[in-house]
């Protein structure tokens, strides 16, 4: 019978291990947004997994989002550290890596421009960390040590 | 006439080949303060740094990188104008304050020890909505120890500003040990500039 009850106190116990990881992934996803659309034109949409999301104000971007500005639409987006990114018509850019979190002394800014246009202007996370941003197209990779500068990649 | 043709599938041929060729056009510009950066850009083959405003290079594949060249100010309006057009306006601006240490020490170095004064006052006069103080270290000693020095850096400052009245909830402590130099040792492991404390104040733009 005791053992029988030890059964049930280990199974419960695994139970609320169980329960406990699931909570804390549910709080760990509002951690999980990078970037914020502060306005936009025309019909951006965001690709996330096999998701497409129809562009609005406000709508908040994740690490491997996609946004494609198709013909006509512009973006533009403000990540958690001021960094901001805007984009031209016709234009595909991924967010490979982004991670803001000084006080666990974390830095990565590392994004993807396949084609189209984009002007850049670095916020807090290329002051604290130089070495940490990134951005990459299919022909050059370009370290940013601050502040500005505009980029164009031809479409093959 | 014949020639002609040929000429001509020739050169559209050409076309078709630059444009797989993939090319990626770079300009520096100034910041809306009117502060230049620097960039880095990389090929498999070549790297090259800009550090001028208005400075463009084009990075094709398979192709080294050639030196920056200045680009006119109509052609990069009339290339990136829908891009810039929809950049979010800045609602913060980001200044940097360095200060140094002795070798294995949380000590400032006597200039930086004059600035700090001056710094303080700054700071209680114009106070920034966050201050990140990021500690660093030379390459001198274990990965970890030098973790724990940019820690003990990073709180001696954060302690210093605190007691001459600084609000302790803006204030933010990053450690970063010997990851991110400022100058890169050549050779050489010990390098007084790259023992220091970065103050990283935003401050927020008044309409």
């Amino acid at each position: 019978m005791s053992r029988m009850n030890n059964f049930k106190n280990v199974l419960l116990a695994v139970i609320f291990s169980l329960s406990m990881v699931i909570n804390f992934e549910a709080a760990w996803a509002g951690e999980k947004y990078v970037a914020q659309v502060s306005e936009f034109k025309g019909e951006p949409i965001i690709e996330r997994g096999s998701d497409i999301i129809k562009v609005e104000m406000g709508t908040r971007l994740q690490n491997k989002d996609s946004i494609k500005t198709g013909s006509g639409g512009s973006i533009g987006i403000v990540f958690n550290d001021e960094t901001t990114l805007s984009l031209g018509p016709d234009s595909n850019l991924m967010i490979q890596s982004y991670v803001f979190n000084p006080s666990g002394s974390e830095f990565s800014f590392v994004v993807r421009l396949f084609k189209g246009t984009a002007s850049y202007v670095s916020g807090l996370l290329a002051k604290l960390s130089p070495d940490a941003t990134e951005l990459i197209t299919p022909s050059a990779s370009i370290g940013v040590r601050g502040t500005k500068f505009v980029i164009q990649v031809d479409g093959i | 006439m014949k020639e002609a043709g040929l000429a001509l599938c020739f050169f559209v041929l050409l076309l078709l080949a630059g444009c797989a060729k993939n090319r990626s056009l770079i300009v520096l510009l100034p910041d809306s303060s009117g502060e230049v950066g620097t960039i880095y850009i990389r090929t498999d083959q070549s790297t090259v740094i800009v550090d001028k405003a208005y400075n463009a290079v084009a990075a094709i594949r398979d192709k080294d990188l050639q030196a920056p060249r200045p680009m006119k100010k109509e052609e990069i309006e009339t290339r990136f104008e829908k891009a810039l057009a929809i950049e979010p306006q800045q609602q913060f601006r980001v200044k940097k304050w360095i200060v140094y240490c002795h070798h294995d020490s949380t000590e400032l170095i006597s200039d930086s020890r004059n600035d700090f004064p001056k710094m303080i006052s700054n700071l209680l006069m114009e106070p920034p909505v966050e201050i990140y103080v990021a500690g660093h270290t030379d390459r001198v000693g274990t990965e970890k120890y030098n973790r724990e020095l940019s820690k003990r850096r990073a709180l001696a400052v954060k302690q210093e500003l605190v007691a001459n009245g600084v609000n302790p909830s803006i204030i933010t402590v990053c450690f970063l040990g010997d990851s991110t130099p400022q100058v890169i040792e050549s050779g050489k492991l010990q390098e007084p500039k790259n023992r220091r404390v970065e103050l990283v104040m935003k401050y927020s733009i008044e309409e």
